[in-house]
């Protein structure tokens, strides 16, 4: 399942049909769909479909099960559709996202440090087994999602890592709170911000080292962490081995991999990777145009509330007469789910999902629909979920990064 | 390398590394508590066409080319801005007069 294409033909087991003739069949088959029940009319006025634009090989990279490859250097790995099948995300199956090519390939436990520094009492040097041995250990089920997930469904399209809804996964991560770090080491009066980094650099100097900064009062939140297992195991390489930072409820660009510094600092950080990227309007569900592009913007914080369906797939062929259980994950900041909404009928009448038992505050929540479709024909499902604090989500949303994507998802399928 | 090559490599890496419980414990059994992988390397994907050399040449200095191919059609100014943030945020060893030669490139193969 999923939109990708497997590298090489040695797996691929379709009979042989001629482009020419297949694309024939399809658009006959599209033609007789146009049944009564939903008018072609109520189909278009719903947003446009999210069907992937474009389509990415599978590769297995190391400790990675099949992914789809957006690129291989540095390697950009998005989970396909069947990954949201788990409730917890295997490790195997997580995205992967790197920014700078030169990318940890072999770590020393017994050399690795996390660094702590600047306006502190005690500088630190901390081993991951010190980590382990010297602090309280704490878990949290939380959702990974990529800044720009699903950027290749805004319309236009925006420059960057073509996504669709596969930058994301959900794990236990397992670690130490990062305020009991910053403890031992004593913050000084007058910080103002923790700044970190891992082990990634560029290949040449003058491009900006991947550095991300976190107030001070959200580094002393008990919710963020600095994890040294993944799901109960240490973390795949590409996922950050041996250490990453957790802000639950935030986008993933915080998750630092491969952490190894951080840096208390009495002055706000204007590094490239606050000052310039990663930054959104400075509007709840960060809008703007292409002609009139946000003057006022922000570092991205906090994950929009958003739902992503898992069933039906785009396009998906649903039979006639049937019950069929729609089903996806909602997601928002850790406020908690409230409700999850699905509409067959381009967003004129919506109907509440069942919503299953909830992991955690910072988990995605799965919601169930048992679907019955009035009659034979063309439809386009929408699913919307909501907070409890009344976030919800967006009917159009554009900005010029294509970051905290929360538009309604749209998926056409069709009933015959 | 070809492409049916680094597969093979990936395959056989992946054979020795094993599943996650493995994973675990090649850490736990080296002495060292070395812990490596080994990335696939794999060629350029751009198609042929005027500068497409000089393209590879000066972008995969940083990154691979499907950064490129992966996006979709961009318009010439939506180009020209993207080298231009190489050149002078990330300081790609472009000269300026490279720029435009990059820039016809890329809408050859990804312009509109």
């Amino acid at each position: 399942m999923g939109r990708g294409k497997r590298a090489g033909s040695q797996k691929m087991n379709f009979p042989s049909i001629p482009r020419r003739q297949f694309l024939g069949l399809m658009s006959a088959a599209s033609g007789a769909m146009l049944l009564p029940g939903v008018s072609r009319a109520d189909v278009d006025a719903a947003p446009p479909p999210t069907t992937a634009p474009a389509s990415f090989p599978l590769v297995k990279f190391p400790e990675k099960s099949e992914l789809m490859m957006l690129s291989d250097r540095p390697p950009n790995l998005e989970m396909p559709l069947s990954g949201f099948a788990h409730d917890i995300t295997p490790n195997e199956s997580f995205f992967v996202r790197w920014h700078l090519s030169v990318i940890p390939t072999s770590v020393d436990l017994k050399t690795h440090r996390l660094n702590v520094s600047g306006e502190v009492e005690t500088e630190l040097s901390l081993s991951v087994e010190d980590l382990r041995t010297q602090f309280e250990p704490v878990s949290v089920i939380a959702v990974n999602q990529c800044s720009g997930n699903s950027r290749s469904l805004y319309s236009p399209r925006v420059m960057g890592g073509q996504w669709n809804n596969g930058a994301i996964g959900n794990a236990k991560w397992t670690g130490v709170r990062l305020k009991d770090v910053l403890a031992k080491a004593k913050i000084k009066a007058g910080a103002v911000e923790v700044v970190y980094k891992g082990l990634d650099a560029a290949p040449i100097a003058t491009v900006p080292p991947f550095e991300k900064s976190l107030p001070i009062a959200k580094a002393q939140d008990a919710d963020v962490m600095i994890a040294y297992e993944m799901n109960d195991q240490p973390m795949p390489m590409l996922n950050g081995f041996p250490i990453r930072m957790i802000v639950p409820g935030w986008y993933a660009t915080y998750w630092m991999k491969a952490l190894s510094s951080i840096r208390v600092v009495s002055k706000p950080f204007t590094g490239f990777w606050m000052a310039k990227a990663y930054r959104i309007p400075k509007n709840p569900d960060c809008q703007e145009t292409p002609t009139n592009l946000a003057k006022d913007t922000v570092p991205i914080n906090a994950m929009t509330v958003r739902s992503l369906f898992f069933k039906p797939a785009p396009n998906e062929r649903i039979a006639a007469n049937s019950t069929y259980e729609v089903q996806g994950l909602a997601i928002d900041s850790g406020k908690g789910i409230k409700k999850v909404e699905v509409s067959d009928d381009a967003g004129k009448t919506w109907t509440e999902a069942k919503l299953d038992k909830e992991l955690g505050p910072f988990s995605w929540r799965r919601w169930r629909f048992l679907w019955q479709p009035p009659k034979a024909g063309e439809y386009a499902l929408m699913a919307r979920a909501t907070n409890v604090i009344g976030q919800t989500q967006t009917v159009t949303q554009w900005n010029h990064s294509g970051y905290a994507r929360n538009q309604i998802e749209v998926v056409r399928v069709t009933v015959a | 390398m070809k492409r049916t090559t680094w597969l093979m490599t990936i395959g056989i890496t992946a054979l020795l590394a094993g599943g996650s419980a493995l994973h675990r414990n090649a850490i736990a059994d080296t002495p060292n508590d070395v812990h490596s992988i080994t990335l696939p390397t794999m060629q350029p994907d751009l198609p042929d066409g005027p500068n497409r050399d000089l393209t590879v040449n000066r972008c995969t200095l940083c990154h691979s080319t499907r950064l490129i191919t992966m996006q979709p059609k961009f318009s010439r100014e939506a180009w020209t801005a993207e080298v231009k943030k190489m050149r002078t945020v990330f300081g790609a060893p472009v000269a300026p007069e490279d720029a435009d030669s990059i820039v016809d490139y890329l809408m050859s193969i990804r312009g509109k």
